[in-house]
């Protein structure tokens, strides 16, 4: 079923009764009807149609989570931290919420994933499962179990969009994959092909593996390619019994390595350690769910298997004093963020949104508002998921007046510091305030 | 506004006052500031005072979920329960919170089901598997104890539930798949299906405010901690809590981490006006209405304004019998004797906060702290005896003095004379009304019985 978003006339009509003068679908599939649009049509919808007035094709400034974000490729910032964490070696990261860890980790993701050949590293987003555990204190075989599963879902995801590399292999690799992967994927293997084979295309698979936006890829196999790669893995008699996770964990490993033969290696991309209520602000919880795997670190990289951790930044003074080696300073990164980047930040998204018209709230401002993403860069947490906070909270405020012929003034700005200082989350630590 | 051909409610419209009460409030709902952000695909925490129009909300997120009746998403009516007695805030508890909220899942899919089977019959085969399993696997207890009357009734979708309780469905996961794994097989699936995605509603939470707020408290934050929970597109949560559980809540990770954002509920006195003229516009089926009418007395509205505060129930619970008086002669203006006489009869309602030195007159929320502790003493006194008459003497005896008896005359123990006390209680008295009458001048909740004493007017 599609949905659908009532837009109305903007011409000032904000009470009842406002004309209906389109109906289109919304990205985020939601919709609101006829019956209940009554009250709702300026309070909701024509935010968007502002937006679009504005000459904002999409809110870039909506999603908050970088992995929920299904334009992050297209807007997020060169930063120089990621030049230092692509290569051969385990590389940490450290930064407060929101600081870009995870916009940072799908960025790896990413670049690992675009291509059709076996020359760049596998990636594998490892996202501790403190729910499935029922803890966060896992042991080295529960990790070795999420291990597992999360290079599974990110293989069989892999294989769909690259239907050649099942082709080209012999025959005699196939029955070692296909007991990978019915191994420690979550559900029965059968099902997700049976989803291709019905769905005939990949987005579907890719949100029941749960996995994020960054391994959308534009170009899906053709109908017929894909149904031909299902069918060959239908073909294959699945196992019957289920080795210790450290066994599938080593399966997996050694299909990417060996039978595919991923010339970067494995990136074992760790992130989301704060995600537990006990984890959320105890740094030795952070180390607790890490410690069993921060012994496999180095002899992991041996094997080409290289851990990139995005750490909460509260847990780098116990990590680097418990483990010094590890975490020694050619290993370990904080992400700075500047006034000039953060205002980037912004910019970059305008741009996008704007299918590049422009690149600045410069252009829907009054003129004594100029440069105001370095005014509100200066004014927010130094960090870019608080920067889009207050610009989105801007553009409510100037939406708020529904003034709508008129520029963002400053009383836009003024009402939106005044709630965002009442709003700020005030258990962020920030080392670097501007 | 327009006029509904459906029969309007009239002066019923200043009943109860309670949004589960009001079926026509659509007609004139009027949206809070932040209304736009309320009802974004986005989870929600909207903190509200008591009477901000919390459930009128929740009431309207509910109607924007419907179109003509049938939801375009899974509506969930589901709330964390607290902590029982020793146990711990852990992820453990959460995932057990988690089970139960795909327990009411369940429940609220099979009542969509059972009244639109079409939305499952209508599903692709692979999207029909998803949602037989997750019925089959994730509701608890006995299906028949469960959904009885759903699987039981003439709907034409109870053999359709019947039949999905009854033929085993495929194995989608792995029994020690995690919550969030579910929650993705479960929202892909019923994207297909015209239910565009889930959202979980949980009003009342107020109740828990009075009972054991510190354990539900400590419940809730750890459940908007487990971020997981909180990051899957399809998955939206909508929380009205009572202001007090801002300070604790907000410092829960999701919130701290923008993955739930919050809202205040405040309403400004041109909001609230706008509301109130809506609302009796609807009364008396007219397509405005300007407050100005019902009465031209120039502290009207300043007065409408210092005891509603911004709490719209209490903006309405004032205007209620203004406006049955209006309507019942001729829609004429209110004299100004007839409004002083009306607010007197009908005055603000008053709670004495029973855990602290506060008290709720209408919409406003006072701080007692400054009061001094005899005069708080008394109005607890007063309170505890409100609607009776309270002589001076009993003021001072039984509340300044704290003796069980009033003595009556010079030969009774601890008599003194009523001048040597009146000054006193009266002082005492002064400070009460200007700490919680709206017009200390004109009193009317403290209000004096010539010849005979005090009274505390207060309507439950």
């Amino acid at each position: 079923m599609y949905a659908y978003v009532v837009f109305v006339t903007l011409s000032g009509q904000t009470e009842l009764g406002s004309a209906l003068s389109v109906i289109t679908p919304d990205t985020n599939n939601n919709f609101l009807w006829p019956e209940t649009m009554e009250s709702t049509l300026d309070e909701s919808t024509s935010w968007l149609q502002w937006l679009h007035r504005l000459g904002l094709h999409f809110d870039p400034f909506d999603t908050l989570n970088a992995a929920d974000d299904p334009h992050l490729g297209e807007y997020l910032i060169e930063h120089e931290i990621f030049a230092r964490l692509w290569g051969n070696d385990w590389a940490w990261v450290f930064a407060p919420p929101g600081g870009g860890k995870t916009a940072l980790r799908c960025r790896i993701s990413q670049t690992c994933w675009i291509g059709q050949e076996t020359n760049r590293p596998f990636p594998i987003p490892y996202l501790p499962p403190f729910l499935s555990w029922s803890n966060v204190a896992p042991s080295l075989e529960d990790h070795f179990g999420a291990l597992a599963q999360a290079a599974a879902k990110v293989l069989l995801l892999t294989l769909a969009y690259r239907p050649h590399w099942t082709f080209r292999l012999p025959q005699s690799a196939l029955p070692e994959i296909h007991k990978a992967l019915a191994w420690s994927l979550p559900g029965p293997l059968q099902n997700y092909l049976d989803l291709c084979q019905q769905t005939r295309d990949l987005e579907q698979l890719r949100r029941a593996l749960d996995l994020d936006h960054a391994f959308a890829l534009p170009n899906p196999p053709e109908v017929d390619v894909l149904l031909e790669w299902c069918t060959i893995w239908t073909a294959l008699p699945s196992p019957t019994t289920r080795p210790q996770a450290q066994e599938r964990w080593e399966a997996l490993l050694r299909v990417l390595l060996e039978v595919l033969d991923f010339d970067g290696g494995v990136y074992l991309l760790v992130d989301g350690l704060d995600a537990a209520p006990e984890t959320v602000t105890l740094p030795e919880a952070v180390a607790e769910v890490l410690a069993p795997i921060l012994a496999a670190v180095a002899p992991w990289a041996q094997q080409h298997i290289y851990v990139k951790g995005f750490l909460p930044a509260e847990s780098q003074p116990l990590l680097t004093t418990r483990y010094p080696e590890l975490f020694s300073t050619p290993h370990t990164n904080t992400i700075q963020w500047t006034v000039p980047l953060l205002a980037q930040v912004v910019r970059r998204r305008i741009f996008v949104a704007t299918q590049g018209d422009f690149d600045s709230l410069d252009a829907i401002a009054s003129p004594a508002l100029r440069g105001l993403e370095a005014w509100l860069a200066a004014a927010a947490l130094p960090l870019p998921r608080e920067m889009l906070v207050l610009t989105r909270r801007v553009l409510q405020e100037h939406f708020k007046r529904k003034d709508y012929n008129s520029p963002l003034q400053e009383t836009d700005v003024q009402n939106a510091l005044r709630w965002y200082r009442a709003a700020r989350p005030n258990i962020i630590q920030v080392d670097n305030q501007l | 506004m327009a006029k509904s051909t459906v029969p309007t409610p009239g002066l019923s419209v200043f009943g109860s006052l309670r949004a589960e009460d009001e079926p026509w409030l659509h007609a004139c709902f009027t949206p809070p500031p932040e209304f736009e952000h309320i009802i974004a695909p986005r989870s929600t925490i909207i903190f509200g005072g008591p009477g901000s129009g919390k459930t009128t909300l929740y009431q309207r997120v509910r109607a924007h979920s419907l179109c003509d009746g049938k939801p375009y998403r899974l509506l969930v009516d589901w709330q964390p329960a607290p902590l029982n007695a020793g146990e711990q805030a852990t992820i453990a508890w959460v995932k057990n919170q988690a089970v139960h909220l795909f327990d009411h899942c369940v429940v609220a899919l099979s009542e969509c089901l059972a009244r639109w089977p079409e939305l499952y019959t209508a599903a692709p085969a692979w999207a029909q598997a998803r949602l037989a399993w997750f019925i089959q696997q994730y509701l608890q207890g006995d299906p028949k104890i469960r959904l009885g009357p759903l699987l039981e009734n003439t709907q034409s979708g109870s053999d359709l539930l019947t039949q999905l309780f009854s033929v085993p469905a495929p194995i989608i996961l792995y029994p020690d798949a995690s919550p969030e794994q579910v929650i993705a097989e479960l929202t892909t699936a019923l994207s297909v299906t015209g239910l565009g995605g889930i959202w979980v509603l949980s009003d009342g939470l107020e109740d828990w405010s009075s009972v054991d707020a510190p354990s539900f408290l400590r419940g809730l934050g750890a459940f908007l901690s487990t971020l997981p929970l909180f990051e899957k597109a399809g998955l939206v949560y909508k929380l009205w809590a009572p202001l007090a559980f801002e300070p604790e809540l907000s410092r829960a990770g999701g919130l701290a981490r923008r993955r739930v954002d919050s809202v205040r509920l405040q309403w400004t006195p041109d909001e609230l006006r706008r509301l109130a003229e809506r609302r009796i516009a609807l009364a008396l089926n007219e397509p405005t209405f300007d407050l100005t009418h019902l009465s031209q007395d120039e502290d009207f509205l300043p007065w409408l304004e210092k005891v509603g505060g911004d709490a719209p129930r209490a903006w309405l619970d004032q205007l209620g019998p203004l406006v049955k008086y209006f309507a019942a002669h001729g829609q004429k203006s209110l004299e100004t004797k007839t409004w002083l006489r009306l607010r007197r009869e009908y005055p603000p309602k008053l709670y004495l906060s029973e855990d602290g030195y506060r008290v709720l007159v209408g919409g406003r929320d006072i701080d007692l702290e400054e009061l001094p502790a005899k005069s708080y003493e008394m109005l607890h006194y007063l309170y505890q005896h409100a609607g009776t008459v309270i002589s001076k003497a009993d003021l001072y005896y039984r509340c300044y003095l704290g003796l069980e008896r009033t003595p009556r005359t010079g030969e009774d123990l601890h008599y003194v004379s009523p001048k040597d006390y009146e000054g006193l209680i009266d002082t005492s008295l002064w400070r009460l009304r200007r700490a919680i009458e709206p017009d200390p001048s004109k009193p009317v909740l403290l209000v004096s019985k010539r010849g005979r004493g005090v009274v505390l007017n207060v309507r439950w």
